[in-house]
């Protein structure tokens, strides 16, 4: 029986979602989520900047720069981000993607002074250093040997993105080739940090317990200061027609074979592309979905099925990961997979089968909303890659707007055999 | 299964956990501890229904086997298919939670309020009338051996089971709650439906946490026909003790990093030298500004993580440092590790460094029990191990009240540094070499780890 939305939601999301907006001057964009009921807050820096902005030669360094944004600045040198935040009850992470890198911090409330400070000081005066840059180098390589070396689904997932895309920054990985890694030079971090890490480029998001207007001054002082950068240039979608489907076996030693199957998907912000949230959610979300009820419990072909659809500045990738029962071909796999896409892509799906999707994502939108960092990023993603704040607040609304004919026809302008790419192993 | 014979009547009155704003407890007529707490962050209601025995408690020879039954209750009871359930919870947009631990087995259901009568009644009837059909018994036994295969390919997943395979030979602790392969293979439907029988019932306690806003003797309605009656009394016995050093290899020739856990035993859940063993451990490796990831990662650059921990359980408790380097390094990383264990429990950590990490785990755990569902699950788990229903509150009281000096008689009495058992994955030809000078070595094939 599938539920339908319910007003306290809608409200709930609007809410969650509306934030107090301000600019400085030097062009940084703060969003205010306060929530007094909260003690805690979370402070996150989204700065417009990706392995899209990278070049041929030096890819990974959008990332290997990440790792160096926590070796010292101008007031707290190398070690004292961390040990200061931790301190004070507080941690850091961040990551990066194809088009963004995002800093975040969880702190208590009482620690809002400091992580301004901390944040304010490394985007006015980063330090850098050789040996930082070598010591980062390493730890990036490692990281790299886990994700991708060592990981049948790693080395999977960095084929399909260079099969895919052709021409566009997004043919690389966002760690980089390992070759690469040891052609980041010092000179190149630096014109880096001053290209992409600039106010203009950055949007702060404070979400939890403070006061917005105290906020709004402490931020202003912190980073009113600091000089507008050059700007960016923009990266053009330049990838050719794709006129057939790209194929590639991987040679790699696995327990069992496996496959992903990519199409190449629709930017985030294009109006078709919540149908393609909903058809992820559709074919691999739960034992009900279609591709689990079919392939993995019905049929028994897979152990294992998901989907893999996130959000992109151009158009991204809609992949399908498959992990294969012992004696099953890709082939097979492949076979049955492609007769899901056909049908999705000839006939809607019952009325069912889409309120059940749209429910789903309605709760894991709920579910993210309730910590403070789920808030601030929540919104600040949404902003970035739906295209701005008024389609961040309507998100919830654009789902619930999709019909089943729309799904269709989202289904059959994506879904097609001759644009998409497949991977496999087969041990 | 035995059926409570209690009817729906008036709900005794919950009665407020006075530390804990917003919690309140009351007791059910089959004597299920229902803990309620109103404290809504969004337009939900979160179940957490937790039973005090997992794993540990299946018989020897047949490992997986809790774990295979309770993912089982959701594939088809009396009255419902496997197919149908699906589309039950997935309609509501939600989905059960399954997990079984050594110590516990757990079910979590989070929805929008109006479903949840609905959701919470079918959880009921899984646990009453699930009737464990033969060929889906068949199916997800299958399944979960190909799977277990399938994991070899990681070497973080193997690292970690083998590391409680060696710290706890031939103990309950020392067997994966998803089973060993080879003794999954031999399970049937007749071993589902006996382990079934009355488990999910005694010494269980539920949270309801969030927006409860449908009338709460309908959303309990379903829980009153479980099993009442007292939990049998666990009768485990407490992991011996180990002595000197040994290495363990798991042989992965392909691999072109180690993985690399150093791991002795730690402390029980109960134990009163866990609270300074966890201070102490958050000076060695817990948190990025910590001893370790300082020596190992920032000035060295031998790694992308490593972090140390004490994993407490009922009867026995693990210390484990978890780690990873690449092939040529292992030795290097492997002595900075047991430099730094040394060092700490040697000469104790430093007033500052403590002054550091009882904030740090105090704002952890504040930051960790923002949502109805964290706080949940902490008040389910306090529950589980008797540490009193304050315990929320306690316990960052006690990261701030223990002195220094008990930190560091817990960091001598329990930092195993004299008894490790380094665990590396990788291939064995390369690791050998490097590791036989911290202990006598023996090499384990990859399949023996499924």
């Amino acid at each position: 029986m599938a539920s339908k939305p319910s007003v306290a939601a809608a409200n709930s999301l609007a809410v969650a979602l509306t934030p107090i907006e301000h600019a400085l001057p030097n062009g940084l964009r703060i969003r205010l989520l306060p929530d007094r009921r909260s003690q805690v807050l979370s402070y996150q820096t989204f700065f417009r900047v990706g392995s899209r902005d990278e070049k041929v030669g030096r890819t990974g360094i959008a990332h290997l720069f990440e790792h160096m944004m926590f070796n010292g600045a101008t007031r707290y040198g190398p070690k004292e981000f961390d040990r200061q935040l931790e301190r004070h009850g507080g941690s850091s992470n961040a990551y990066t993607s194809n088009d963004l890198t995002v800093y975040h911090e969880e702190v208590p409330a009482e620690a809002l002074d400091l992580v301004i400070d901390l944040e304010s000081d490394r985007m006015a005066g980063l330090r850098l250093s050789e040996e930082a840059l070598q010591s980062e180098r390493e730890v990036v390589k490692e990281e790299r040997r886990l994700r991708v070396e060592d990981s049948v689904f790693g080395r999977l997932d960095e084929e399909i993105g260079a099969l895919l895309y052709q021409a566009h920054p997004y043919h690389w990985p966002v760690i980089g080739w390992m070759g690469d890694l040891d052609r980041i030079m010092l000179d190149d971090c630096e014109a880096f940090f001053a290209s992409y890490y600039a106010p203009n480029n950055a949007t702060i998001y404070l979400a939890g317990d403070f006061d917005p207007e105290e906020t709004i001054v402490k931020l202003s002082r912190a980073y009113g200061g600091l000089s507008a950068g050059p700007g960016t240039e923009p990266v053009p979608w330049n990838e050719p027609e794709q006129r057939g489907q790209r194929r590639a076996q991987l040679n790699v030693p696995a327990q069992s074979p496996a496959l992903l199957l990519g199409f190449r998907g629709l930017a985030a912000d294009d109006a078709r592309a919540p149908a393609l949230d909903l058809l992820a959610s559709l074919l691999a979300n739960g034992d009900g979905s279609l591709l689990v009820r079919e392939l993995v419990h019905r049929r028994q072909l897979c152990t294992e099925v998901s989907c893999d659809h996130g959000w992109r500045l151009a158009p991204g990738s809609f992949l399908l990961a498959a992990e294969l029962a012992p004696g099953v071909t890709p082939k097979r796999v492949e076979r049955a997979l492609l007769e899901q896409f056909e049908a999705l892509s000839a006939r809607p799906v019952s009325a069912p089968e889409l309120t059940r999707a749209k429910a789903q994502l309605r709760v894991g939108l709920l579910r993210e909303l309730q910590t403070a960092a789920g808030r601030a990023h929540a919104l600040g993603n949404a902003e970035h890659l739906l295209g701005g704040l008024a389609a961040a607040k309507g998100q919830l609304g654009r789902i619930e707007a999709v019909t089943r004919e729309a799904l269709r026809e989202a289904a059959a302008a994506v879904f097609q055999v001759e644009r998409s790419a497949l991977v496999w192993v087969d041990p | 299964m035995t059926i409570h014979a209690s009817t729906v009547g008036a709900l005794p009155k919950p009665v407020a956990v006075a530390a804990i704003p917003g919690l309140s407890r009351l007791t059910l007529s089959n004597g299920l501890t229902v803990f309620l707490l109103s404290r809504a962050r969004a337009p939900l209601v979160s179940l957490r229904l937790q039973f005090s025995r997992g794993s540990a408690v299946v018989p020897a020879g047949k490992s997986g086997l809790a774990d295979l039954t309770a993912q089982l209750l959701r594939r088809g009871t009396e009255r419902h298919s496997a197919e149908a359930i699906d589309e039950m919870l997935e309609g509501a947009g939600t989905d059960l939670g399954v997990s079984v631990s050594d110590d516990s087995t757990c079910f979590t259901l989070t929805a929008e309020p109006p479903s949840a009568p609905r959701l919470f009644g079918l959880l009921g009837e899984l646990l009453r009338l699930a009737s464990f059909p033969k060929q889906e018994v068949t199916a997800l036994r299958e399944r979960t051996c190909d799977q277990l295969k399938a994991s070899l390919d990681d070497a973080e997943w193997v690292a970690t089971r083998a590391a409680y395979r060696t710290v706890f030979a031939g103990h309950p602790y020392g067997v994966p709650s998803e089973g060993w392969s080879s003794e999954l293979a031999g399970l049937g439907r007749k071993d589902v439906r006996a382990f079934g029988s009355g488990f999910f019932g005694r010494g269980a306690c539920l949270v309801l946490a969030g927006a409860v806003t449908e009338p709460l003797d309908v959303l309990l309605r379903p829980f009153l026909r479980l099993p009442a009656g007292p939990e049998p009394a666990n009768k485990l016995s407490v992991p011996p003790a180990l002595r000197g050093r040994h290495v363990v290899i798991v042989d992965k020739p392909d691999a072109t990093q180690a993985q690399i856990r150093l791991v002795g035993t730690g402390l029980r859940r109960g134990a009163a030298d866990l609270i300074p063993a966890i201070l102490g451990n958050g000076v060695l490796g817990d948190g990025f500004s910590s001893r370790l990831v300082n020596e190992v990662r920032v000035n060295r650059g031998l790694t992308y993580g490593i972090s140390s921990r004490f994993g407490a359980l009922e009867v026995g408790g693990l210390f484990a440092v978890r780690s990873f380097t690449r092939l040529d390094k292992v030795s290097e990383l492997v002595q900075v590790v047991i430099d730094q264990m040394s060092l700490l429990r040697d000469e104790g950590p430093s007033e500052e460094e403590l002054s550091r990490v009882r904030t740090y785990l105090g704002g952890a755990y504040r930051i960790g029990t923002e949502t109805p569902e964290q706080v949940g699950a902490h008040t389910a788990d306090a529950f589980r191990y008797g540490l009193g229903d304050d315990w929320l509150a306690r316990y960052p009281r006690l990261l701030g009240e223990t002195p220094r000096e008990a930190v560091g008689a817990a960091l001598r009495a329990y930092l195993p540094v004299e008894k490790l058992r380094v665990v590396a994955v990788g291939p064995a030809v390369k690791l050998e070499r490097q590791l036989k000078r911290f202990g006598s070595v023996e090499v384990i094939a990859l399949r023996d780890m499924a």
